[in-house]
């Protein structure tokens, strides 16, 4: 019998064989347009062969009146303000979906009110349609991805801003430590509540990595952020110890591989090739740790040829080989200036060696 | 301690991201004088205040630039860096406005307009003020206009373009060809993650580094 892309995904997720390549992909607004001109109103994770769907917990603002959290700040009339109460203004009309991000606790230096900052609230009652939606999923084969990433380290900067949450972390203050920790009490929270409504992957994430290296000390990050990232995973693995983990940071992450896998992530994305080198990675971590994107979206996709984009692409697929191991995928949004063609050459790529699809 | 042992000690500071006596960063200069006192102090030894600059806070700051580049210190490290420089340097503020002590030159940055993206802006904004230069720092979603507006304002002025996303290299390209169509002169350095030497050869641009030690190094050479 033929597996279902749940099956398929799962298995190719655990390096446990596969019958074809997994695809992920993501488009901006724009593209998704271009692709309805083309193709009609269909799902294009339907058209790509995608064998998961992203499913999300229903939760409310903690706040009443978001712009009341902002004391030091002035919002620009435009401002929109997240459910974490990170606000989001608008660019000129050049930056597309991009927003540029206020941080309401920018400047704070009371231990109270960062107490006090009122993050997200839900419960399980209000969530029954995720459950549904989970079950319905499987029911069609499919598996359910849910969307967690901005885990700690970046959920905890959108707040508080990047350089204040690195001194704080640098001068261990008090208040790096009481932000952190309510961060990480709230994605426990929402991880319970994925993995109880039978969630297959859980995309968790924090951007450690910039194009040339890691943004902040391994150490830094040992000290501050892996405990508390694996207490995450912890809580998910009492629900259901299969859950696969998924684990997302933009640029260099090498030097944080060995503690993401101690923390128990099984698949990390992107891999940027732009500075992070696919066939030596896989080659140190590939028995451990599975590969989800690796198609470059800063020159491969934008820039490259059909042709190169199908001989990256068959170049991946043969070097993790027939256990698996790969997503195959853009590595990040995949933003206006990328040919339509060369997705349709991934698509055919992933198709060519395993055609079951 | 001898001028040259003092000097050292505040490059020492700035190497160190040490800020004052009460800060407990780094935990091994505990209770010690941060860039903040021995600057101070410096100045009171009558070591003349374009020596603070230009023999203790710079060489700290061009030893971080430098770390940065090699992967040995990261981004939080920059910024303790930065903090401890400022600390010095708020104490040499009168020698600026006095003449006494003289910047290199105005270096206008800005992320280019369509990018609303700022950390790598900022952090070569802090290591070339670290390198004794003015930065003016124009902020994100910069267009033409508004860097030429800037190089008008302070003539001679170098002029640093950053983009974080493919999307926004194609208005840097428009950018960095209004400026010099207009202002054929300036000197124009760009980078970002996207961005590579191919590309500023391309666009016309005079200078491209992966790193911001890199543009202090073509500025100190050209300015």
């Amino acid at each position: 019998m033929p597996l279902t892309p749940r099956e398929n995904l799962i298995r190719a997720a655990r390096r446990q064989g596969f019958e074809w390549i997994p695809i992920d992909i993501l488009l901006c607004d724009s593209q998704v347009n271009a692709f309805k001109k083309n193709f009609g109103d269909i799902d294009y994770f339907d058209w790509f062969g995608v064998d998961f769907r992203w499913v999300t917990l229903i939760e409310h603002p903690g706040y009443t009146d978001g712009r009341q959290l902002f004391r030091r700040e002035t919002l620009p009339a435009d401002t929109e303000i997240d459910v974490l109460g990170v606000g989001h203004s608008k660019g000129s009309e050049a930056a597309y979906h991009m927003t540029r991000m206020h941080h309401p606790l920018q400047g704070c230096e009371s231990i109270e009110e960062i107490l006090k900052y009122p993050l997200p609230v839900f419960n399980r009652a209000e969530n029954q349609p995720l459950f549904d939606r989970v079950n319905s999923l499987h029911e069609q084969g499919l598996a359910a991805m849910c969307q967690m990433q901005m885990t700690i380290w970046e959920a905890a900067w959108y707040i508080r801003s990047m350089p204040d949450l690195l001194m704080d972390m640098m001068l261990g203050d008090e208040k790096a430590t009481v932000l952190l920790d309510r961060i990480t009490e709230y994605a426990i929270r929402r991880v319970k509540l994925y993995t109880e409504a039978g969630v297959d992957i859980l995309s968790l994430g924090d951007d450690v990595g910039m194009q040339s290296g890691p943004l902040m000390s391994v150490d830094l990050w040992e000290y501050w952020i892996k405990p508390r990232f694996k207490s995450v995973i912890d809580a998910a693995r009492k629900i259901n110890p299969d859950v696969l983990v998924f684990y997302h940071s933009c640029g260099d992450a090498t030097a944080f591989i060995e503690g993401l896998i101690d923390c128990g992530v099984d698949i990390l994305n992107p891999i940027q090739p732009e500075c992070m080198d696919f066939n030596q990675i896989h080659e140190t971590y590939g028995d451990r740790l599975s590969f989800w994107g690796t198609l470059g979206t800063q020159q491969l996709l934008p820039f490259g040829t059909p042709e190169q984009v199908r001989e990256v692409s068959l170049d991946r697929i043969c070097t993790v080989g027939s256990k698996g191991g790969l997503i195959l995928g853009p590595t990040h949004l995949v933003e206006p200036e990328v040919p339509f063609e060369n997705l349709v050459a991934m698509k055919n790529a992933a198709r060519e060696l395993y055609p079951k699809k | 301690m001898n001028p040259e042992e003092l000097l050292a000690k505040i490059a020492k500071c700035v190497e160190r991201g040490k800020v004052n006596k009460t800060s407990p960063y780094p935990p091994d200069m505990k209770e010690q004088d941060g860039a903040d006192e021995l600057s101070a102090q410096a100045l009171l030894a009558g070591i003349p205040a374009d020596q603070v600059l230009s023999k203790g806070l710079v060489p700290g700051m061009q030893i971080v630039g430098v770390k940065f580049r090699e992967n040995k210190v990261f981004v939080p490290e920059v910024l303790m860096a930065a903090k401890a420089m400022s600390a010095g340097m708020k104490h040499l503020k009168p020698y600026f406005q006095s003449g006494a002590v003289k910047r290199k030159g105005v270096f206008i940055i800005g992320t280019v307009m369509g990018d609303l993206h700022d950390i790598g802006k900022n952090l070569l904004g802090m290591i070339v003020e670290g390198a004794g230069w003015q930065v003016v720092d124009l902020g994100i979603d910069v267009p033409a206009a508004k860097f030429i507006a800037a190089i008008d304002e302070h003539p001679n002025a170098f002029v640093g373009l950053s983009c974080l996303l493919t999307t926004t290299m194609l208005n840097m390209e428009k950018i960095v060809h209004e400026i010099k169509a207009s202002r054929p002169d300036t000197k124009i350095l760009i980078g970002g993650a996207p961005v590579t030497d191919d590309f500023r050869k391309r666009v016309g641009a005079d200078w491209y580094s992966p790193d911001p030690q890199g543009a202090v190094e073509f500025l100190n050479k050209i300015g």
